[in-house]
């Protein structure tokens, strides 16, 4: 009967998701957390309900669900099209402070990382235990976390840094996973340089293998989401039994294939199976992560250290505080960071359920303290957030702030 | 080209169930589109995609895998139920009712007597039947004559849905492979209760039927209280419909299991409610279509991959004959049924086209005989199983060349649609 609880919980969370009205505010802001607690009071450590078997029975949904939000990621992050709507000298100025405003952030996010997962050594928690897993884990998360500030519409510069920032925000996350690969200590039966090699590889030939199969940008939508189904589960199904991170694949197919005509078609044609398929690997996530203290420390750690570095970026990106609204926005997360983690993880990376656990507690924290933050203002949900209900996506122009 | 991708830097790679998953997607999408230019549905392309890609074709999937894979098989049928209720509106029962009550009467009281006569002539080249006495092969032949009698209605589904097919012949299908599906199974538990006390010596039990019609009874029950929850949640739910599907068909699927109903039927009167008693029948109709494009790749593709190539090859010329005789009958008491219930001629032509086919169905009452009767059944359903592969591969394109004759296709589709359109989608 397990099976059966498992699906009217989802039924039931779908009708929630559905409901805006039922979960407006607060609530609809805090769907994240609450997915993610929901999966681990399910989960055979919390309640019960799931057994451990169930639990490793839904591993494949999992790898096919990182993957595919990995393409959607990866899609989105190549998106040019608000930029085209500043100036060519206003669009090169915000470049530049793009470019720097995204170094800087990033470097301190992975710094900060850093000495974040050293935190549980000097309380004689359970440790990353050596320099490259701690460096490519402070990567991960460093990476996927920091995401790109937002900015406010106050004037046309703003708006194209804010687009050139959307352009590279998630971009960051493939970025960092990718070096990553390199940098941690081998556990796939590849060496690492190859490991990152076949992942990159592997991308690219999953973006050739959809522009193949799925035919033009004028070709029918049903033979092209047919055909990305069938090339991420080819891809996940090889890379998971391969010991490989697919969803780094899949960022790094999405991205590729986001700077085509099919792209923006493939974008705009699986924007509705984004939000349940987050519904879903948010609630697995929670469902196969185990929670220690460690990683509560870490993750913890994680969130004020990113909501350090989006108030200064942000302050220093627009010349001025930001304004409530605009932090919560910015530190409201996306779902890049439990992708990339949840991804190693079923890669069978040492440590790899830490991460994970640290990377969902870094986001519940965010979550959080993004509602706390905006709360009584009208902040909007960042570009890949669970919580975007359908009134204000459709109701936020192009230009407005978005991560 | 495959094997390289199996082979990191030396290292084998499997790539499990999930791999599978994809390989038949994309080999069915192809062989789909292929069988779709050489003018066959493509649901025969996706067929033939399993059957080559299955553990008896090039093994690019393994046994273990098209277990796994047969996870898709409650959901895709559930699908196929709900579309096929939600189809029957009350006004195609009120034009259909006559013609599906003669046809189906015609196939039972003509089908089964005449397939288990032949099953009991052609005995004697049957080597599993010798040492059985003659009262027990008649009861092994009338078993026979019962499987005969069983349609796909999976296949009738998908064709109706792949070639978006309209008129009286559609219609007609649609009604009689219903009501033969809920036909077959009192009839297969007579059979077997027979052959039962026949073989293993068991005494007959007349209460079977009493726990059958109550089954059934449950079954039609919880079909309308089932299509009741439905319609509520496609009122409350209005934005994750495709994932409320997926939920709903697995959860009822597992319901009906637990509680012994006949999925198919529970689905098809869930269906059926949505659709007559409730304004979301076309809700149901778009999200169950929009579930179902690669679900139905990898049900028929999984279908194909399960094909006993070996079986086959081995049973091939009592099966052809199995196969021609069944199809012969077919036609025979179809054209008699529409003749008794005064149709218009296009049906009486071509009213048998639909059910030339069989798969999951026959199968699964197949193995249902080699549990119950080990020394004769694990035969029969091989010899079962090599009968269900030629209907399955000749059924769906005999059925669309039938709707094609009778000029029921949509106006832009030559036989099925050119396009990139997917079976289903």
């Amino acid at each position: 009967m397990s099976t059966i609880l498992v699906l009217l919980l989802l039924l039931s969370i779908a009708t929630l998701a559905s409901r805006p009205a039922a979960l407006s505010g607060l609530l609809d802001r805090l769907l994240t957390p609450l997915l993610i607690m929901l999966g681990i009071g399910c989960a055979p450590g919390g309640l019960a309900l799931l057994s451990s078997s169930l639990v490793e029975s839904l591993e494949p949904a999992l790898a096919v669900g990182v993957t595919w939000l990995g393409i959607l990621i990866g899609l989105r992050s190549a998106s040019r099209e608000a930029s085209r709507q500043a100036g060519r000298a206003d669009q090169g100025r915000a470049s530049l402070r793009a470019a720097i405003v995204v170094v800087s952030s990033t470097s301190a996010s992975v710094l900060l990382a850093m000495a974040a997962l050293t935190a549980p050594h000097l309380l004689g928690l359970r440790r990353y235990d050596n320099a490259p897993l701690l460096a490519g884990a402070a990567l991960i998360l460093g990476g996927a976390l920091v995401g790109s500030p937002p900015i406010d519409r106050d004037n046309r510069i703003e708006l194209a840094l804010r687009s050139r920032l959307i352009d590279v925000g998630d971009l960051i996350a493939v970025a960092c996973a990718i070096v990553a690969l390199a940098i941690l200590p081998p556990w796939s039966p590849l060496p690492p340089s190859m490991a990152a090699v076949v992942v990159v590889g592997s991308g690219l030939l999953l973006a050739l293998v959809q522009r193949l199969l799925g035919g033009s940008a004028n070709g029918d939508p049903a033979t092209r989401t047919i055909a990305l189904l069938g090339v991420v589960a080819v891809g996940a199904g090889l890379l998971h039994d391969a010991g490989l991170p697919s969803a780094v694949a899949g960022l790094v197919a999405g991205a590729t294939l986001g700077y085509t005509e099919l792209g923006r078609v493939l974008r705009a044609a699986l924007a509705p199976t984004e939000r349940p398929a987050r519904i879903v690997v948010v609630f697995l996530v929670g469902t196969m992560m185990p929670l220690s203290l460690t990683s509560l420390v870490v993750g913890g750690l994680l969130a004020a250290g990113q909501l350090v570095v989006q108030f200064v970026a942000t302050s220093w990106a627009v010349g001025h505080r930001p304004s409530a609204r605009v932090l919560a926005t910015g530190l409201s997360s996306s779902s890049a960071p439990l992708v990339v983690a949840a991804s190693y993880a079923l890669a069978g990376l040492p440590e790899g359920e830490l991460l994970l656990a640290t990377a969902a507690v870094a986001v519940v924290t965010m979550d959080v303290l993004a509602a706390a933050i905006g709360l009584g203002t009208r902040w909007q949900f960042p570009a890949g957030a669970l919580s975007t209900p359908p009134s204000a996506a459709q109701s936020t122009p192009p230009m407005v702030v978005q991560r | 080209m495959l094997r390289t991708l199996r082979n990191f830097d030396g290292v084998a790679v499997h790539g499990g169930p999930v791999f599978s998953l994809g390989f038949l997607v994309i080999a069915g999408a192809v062989f789909g589109k292929l069988a779709s230019a050489a003018r066959l549905p493509k649901l025969t392309g996706f067929l033939v995609a399993g059957i080559l890609a299955g553990p008896q074709g090039f093994a690019i999937l393994n046994v273990d895998d098209v277990k796994a894979l047969s996870l898709i098989n409650a959901l895709a049928l559930a699908l196929i139920a709900l579309q096929a209720g939600a189809e029957l509106t009350l006004g195609t029962l009120q034009r259909t009712w006559r013609s599906v009550m003669w046809s189906s009467l015609s196939q039972t009281s003509l089908i089964v007597p005449v397939m288990a006569l032949l099953f009991f002539a052609l005995s004697g080249s049957m080597r599993f039947l010798d040492g059985l006495d003659t009262a027990s092969v008649v009861a092994v032949a009338v078993i026979w004559g019962v499987l005969a009698l069983t349609r796909s209605p999976a296949v009738t589904l998908a064709i109706l849905s792949e070639t978006r097919a309209r008129g009286p012949l559609a219609e007609h299908a649609l009604g009689v492979v219903v009501l033969l599906d809920v036909l077959v199974l009192p009839l297969f538990a007579a059979a077997m209760a027979v052959a039962r006390g026949q073989i293993s010596g068991q005494a007959f039990e007349v209460e079977i039927f009493a726990h059958l019609a109550q089954d059934l009874f449950a079954s039609v029950c919880a079909g309308t209280a089932f299509g009741l929850v439905v319609a509520l949640l496609l009122r409350v739910i209005t934005r994750e419909r495709v994932l409320m599907v997926v939920v709903v068909g697995y959860g009822i699927t597992a319901l009906s299991a637990y509680l012994r109903y006949d999925t198919l039927l529970v689905f098809v009167v869930a269906g059926f409610v949505v659709m007559n008693l409730t304004r979301f029948g076309p809700d149901l109709v778009k999200t169950s279509e929009q579930t179902s494009a690669g679900v139905m790749i990898v049900f028929f593709a999984t279908a194909g991959a399960k094909v006993d190539l070996v079986a086959l090859q081995q049973l091939w010329p009592i099966a052809l004959a199995f196969f021609f005789a069944r199809a012969i009958m077919t036609i025979i008491a179809c054209r008699v049924g529409h003749r008794l219930a005064n149709d218009v001629p296009v049906v009486t032509r071509l009213g048998f086209t639909p059910f030339i086919s069989q798969a999951g169905v026959t199968i699964g009452l197949a193995t249902i005989v080699a549990d119950v009767l080990p020394d004769v059944g694990k035969a029969l359903a091989t010899l079962v199983i090599a009968v269900v592969g030629l209907n399955e591969l000749a059924g769906p394109v005999i059925f669309t060349l039938g709707l094609k004759k009778a000029g029921e296709l949509p106006p832009h589709v030559d036989h099925v649609d050119h396009g990139d359109h997917v079976v289903g989608g």
